[in-house]
């Protein structure tokens, strides 16, 4: 219920945008329908190269990185993003996967990421409220 | 002249019989040789005396002369037949001529029946001769007896005895031929004794002969003492020259014809001589050392200096080449070489010198060890002694001297083979000897090192086994090694790629649960999507656990240890799993905390997820879950308790083994676990350097403890 609230007191506001990248059709869907119904402007690339070229153009509040990608995984967009920085500011990174225990995930976080979270640990619900936790807004 | 010859035979001849008697005062050829020598001396005496008569006149002589030439055959005839293995001449002979010839002839010797008398011209004596003279062609046949029996033991001799054979034979044939011929058949038949001087030549052609003999050919082994004599014959010749050379010098050149003139003379001279002898003494010496010594060792020094050698060493080619070594410059021999026989060829341990391989691959070799083996008396090989062989040719083409064959028990070890004697010397009897009694130690210090050898090479071929199987298993291990990263790839690629589906179905079952505006579904529909989504959490929790024990046993499982509040991990897993907590109406209370741990965080995350699983599963609803935390010397200890149904005393012990699912203790929603979390906590907490335990009363409940490293 609050959930929902807090959705629509953001489309009030000005709404914050996020960029998801996730290869997984079913999965980017559904992040992107709850994340949208929380409030957020979703933008979903499928792969790694155009979620580095979303990512390049800036803006996003929150950027949300697979890491196994086709075409470039989460971590090259990461060093690409480090080495040619976006056009627009963009705020974190998350890292949202499925890998677990991993050192490509350490590698990730030392690359700058604020967290990671492994998918199948969280339900949708507990996702969203895990990233308006990244972005300093209240639970 | 004669006389000086006949002197100077009846000399030697002494000299040869006292040394030969002396040498072996039991062996019959040595005895009956010097029986023989002696009278050939007298006989010389007594010749010289029949040239130049003293006391008596010449016939007198001309009688002893007979009177010993009569009894020469018995001794010559017994040393024909003694030489060299003392055997005894036939009875019936000796009977026969001492009947026959010496009581007649000694009967009539000094009538005139004999010799009648002696007439004197101007130039020589003759003899002029009786019936009885007759009774001389008794004395021819059995020298000539004597000297058949020598060609027959020459024929049957080999080696270095046919040497002796044949000199003594040449020597005596010479003086018995020429005695035969001049002293009996020319006065018998030519009526004259103007040749008789011819046999006191040959006499000496007898001794020189002989002399050779025992030089060269090791007659009698009495080489050393020979030499000796021989050296100091030269040396007391040389100061007699001396004397003379000096008197007559002194005589050309002043007046010695008053007596005191002689005296001083003599004295002055003697004078001389004795300053001579002390300088020349010492040249001689060395001389004679040089010429005929320098085969000359200390068979005991060497024998101990084997000893030694063989004591220090047990490695083949140290032994080897010292024993070589030490052989070569005792002995002085110009080369030497150790063989080795294995199954009838021999191959070389170590040489020194000039030698050639024996061209056959060393069976001939093998056959002499083996012969050896065979009759074990003959155990050493030495090329003058042995008959023209093939044998002979092989040491001959070798360079081969001596081969002592080196046998333990009945096993044939191989062989020493010297070269020969720098000096050119032949191997001497004593030589012979020596290596007769070093051969079975030498043969055994062989053995010992070819043991030890076959030791050596055995843990050699070991090694290089050992190395092979190392590198095999190595190469095995690499190989499981590569599997077992293949496999854990496989692994976190397939748990990788069946999360994702079951992220989905999880989320969208989720999204269908919490979504009103999808319409209201019915409860049932609801009950059943809430089976699906608990199945599928259930999936989730499964692979994770498959995952986690992969990495764990593999290796490969990220271990980062840092600081961190044990107490706000804790809340941060209840606030992740307060939803369960809430639902099934169990409180989860976590004591509020300072402590710090050094430990991996994702590890103790994992720990706590476990543990508050498995509270959460075996605790009936409105029962509680407590996590407390207290300091335990240098680690900080966890403890969560819950007021579950505990678990039976029986199953304490698997509870933290692999797939140890308790199967008295199914939970109150029956739901199945893994049997993997609590040894996958018993493994994330090991590796943070921590203990888990368990304490439980069955029925009451469970507290699970573990502690951590303090970190603060």
């Amino acid at each position: 219920m609050t959930t929902r609230a807090r959705g629509r007191y953001h489309l009030l506001m000005d709404r914050k945008k996020l960029l998801i990248v996730e290869d997984d059709a079913a999965t980017r869907a559904l992040y992107k329908e709850v994340l949208e119904e929380a409030g957020f402007v979703v933008d979903a690339a499928a792969d790694g190269k155009e979620g580095l070229e979303k990512a390049q153009e800036g803006g996003y509040s929150l950027l949300i990185f697979d890491i196994m990608l086709p075409k470039m995984d989460g971590l090259s967009i990461m060093g690409e993003l480090k080495t040619s920085p976006a056009k627009k500011p963009n705020g974190k990174i998350l890292i949202l996967t499925n890998l677990e225990h991993d050192t490509v995930v350490q590698e990730g976080l030392k690359l700058g990421a604020v967290d990671y979270i492994v998918k199948s640990s969280v339900n949708p619900g507990e996702l969203v409220e895990r990233i308006k936790g990244y972005l300093g807004e209240a639970i | 002249m004669v006389v000086i010859l006949n002197i100077l035979s009846a000399i030697l001849s002494f000299i040869l019989a006292v040394l030969v008697f002396r040498k072996n005062k039991t062996s019959l050829s040595n005895i009956s040789f010097a029986i023989f020598s002696l009278t050939t001396s007298v006989w010389a005496l007594a010749f010289a005396l029949y040239y130049f008569p003293i006391i008596f006149d010449s016939l007198f002589w001309i009688k002893v002369v007979y009177l010993l030439v009569i009894p020469m055959p018995i001794a010559m005839l017994y040393f024909a037949y003694a030489f060299p293995n003392n055997n005894k001449p036939r009875k019936l002979w000796l009977l026969l001529y001492s009947l026959l010839n010496v009581p007649i002839v000694y009967s009539i010797l000094f009538t005139n029946w004999f010799v009648a008398g002696i007439i004197k011209t101007p130039e020589r004596f003759e003899t002029s001769l009786g019936i009885g003279y007759l009774l001389v062609l008794v004395w021819v046949i059995f020298l000539s007896l004597g000297l058949f029996r020598l060609v027959g033991g020459y024929i049957s001799s080999k080696g270095i005895q046919r040497e002796q054979f044949l000199y003594i034979f040449l020597g005596l044939g010479v003086f018995m031929v020429t005695s035969i011929v001049f002293d009996a058949l020319t006065p018998l038949f030519l009526h004259t004794s103007r040749y008789f001087f011819l046999s006191c030549i040959s006499s000496l052609v007898f001794v020189g002969l002989t002399t050779y003999a025992i030089i060269k050919h090791r007659l009698f082994d009495i080489r050393f003492i020979i030499i000796r004599v021989l050296v100091y014959a030269s040396f007391i010749t040389f100061l007699v020259l001396a004397y003379v050379a000096i008197v007559s010098f002194i005589g050309i050149f002043f007046n010695v014809s008053t007596t005191s003139n002689g005296i001083a003379l003599e004295v002055l001279t003697g004078f001389i001589i004795i300053v001579l002898f002390i300088i020349f003494q010492r040249i001689f010496q060395r001389i004679s050392k040089k010429l005929f010594y320098i085969d000359r060792y200390n068979p005991q020094v060497l024998v101990a200096k084997i000893g030694e050698i063989i004591a220090s060493s047990i490695e083949l080619s140290h032994i080897s080449e010292a024993m070589l070594k030490e052989f070569l410059s005792q002995m002085k021999i110009n080369a030497g070489s150790l063989v080795i026989s294995w199954e009838g060829t021999v191959s070389r341990v170590k040489q020194i010198g000039e030698m050639e391989n024996p061209s056959d691959n060393g069976q001939e070799l093998c056959k002499i060890i083996e012969d050896v083996i065979k009759a074990p008396g003959e155990n050493v090989v030495v090329k003058d002694e042995i008959a023209e062989s093939g044998r002979k040719q092989l040491m001959e083409k070798g360079k081969y001297s001596v081969i002592l064959p080196l046998i333990v028990g009945e096993e044939a070890v191989g062989a020493l083979i010297l070269g020969s004697k720098i000096s050119g010397q032949v191997y001497s009897t004593e030589d012979v000897e020596i290596l007769k009694i070093l051969a079975p130690q030498i043969a055994a210090a062989i053995k010992n090192a070819l043991s030890y050898d076959q030791t050596k090479q055995f843990n050699l071929l070991l090694q290089v086994k050992i190395e092979n199987a190392t590198e095999n298993l190595k190469n095995a291990n690499d190989k499981l090694m590569d599997l077992d990263k293949l496999k854990d790839e496989f692994v976190s690629i397939t748990s990788h790629e069946l999360r994702t589906p079951m992220t989905v179905i999880k989320g969208y079952v989720w999204r269908i649960l919490n979504d009103k505006k999808e319409g209201e579904i019915s409860e049932k529909t609801k009950q059943r999507l809430q089976v699906i989504y608990d199945a599928t959490e259930r999936e989730i929790a499964l692979v994770n656990d498959v995952l986690n024990i992969s990495r764990i046993e593999a290796g490969t499982m990220i271990f980062d240890p840092k600081v961190f509040n044990i107490g706000s991990l804790a809340e941060i897993v209840k606030k992740e799993l307060s939803d369960s907590f809430t639902k099934k109406k169990i409180s989860l209370m976590v004591q509020k905390t300072t402590f710090k741990v050094n430990a991996d965080e994702d590890n103790i995350h994992q720990v706590f997820v476990n543990l508050l699983a498995n509270a959460l599963k075996f605790t009936n609803a409105g029962g509680k879950v407590k996590i407390q935390f207290k300091k335990n010397g240098e680690f900080i200890e966890t403890a969560i308790s819950d007021t579950g149904t505990g678990i039976e005393k029986n199953d304490l012990p698997k509870l933290f083994t692999k797939f140890g699912r308790l199967g008295n203790t199914l939970s109150p929603d029956s739901t199945a676990g893994t049997g993997l979390g609590l040894y996958i906590c018993k493994k994330m907490i090991e590796r943070s350097r921590g203990n888990i335990s368990v304490k439980s009363i069955f029925g009451k409940g469970s507290t699970f403890i573990f502690d951590l490293p303090n970190g603060s």
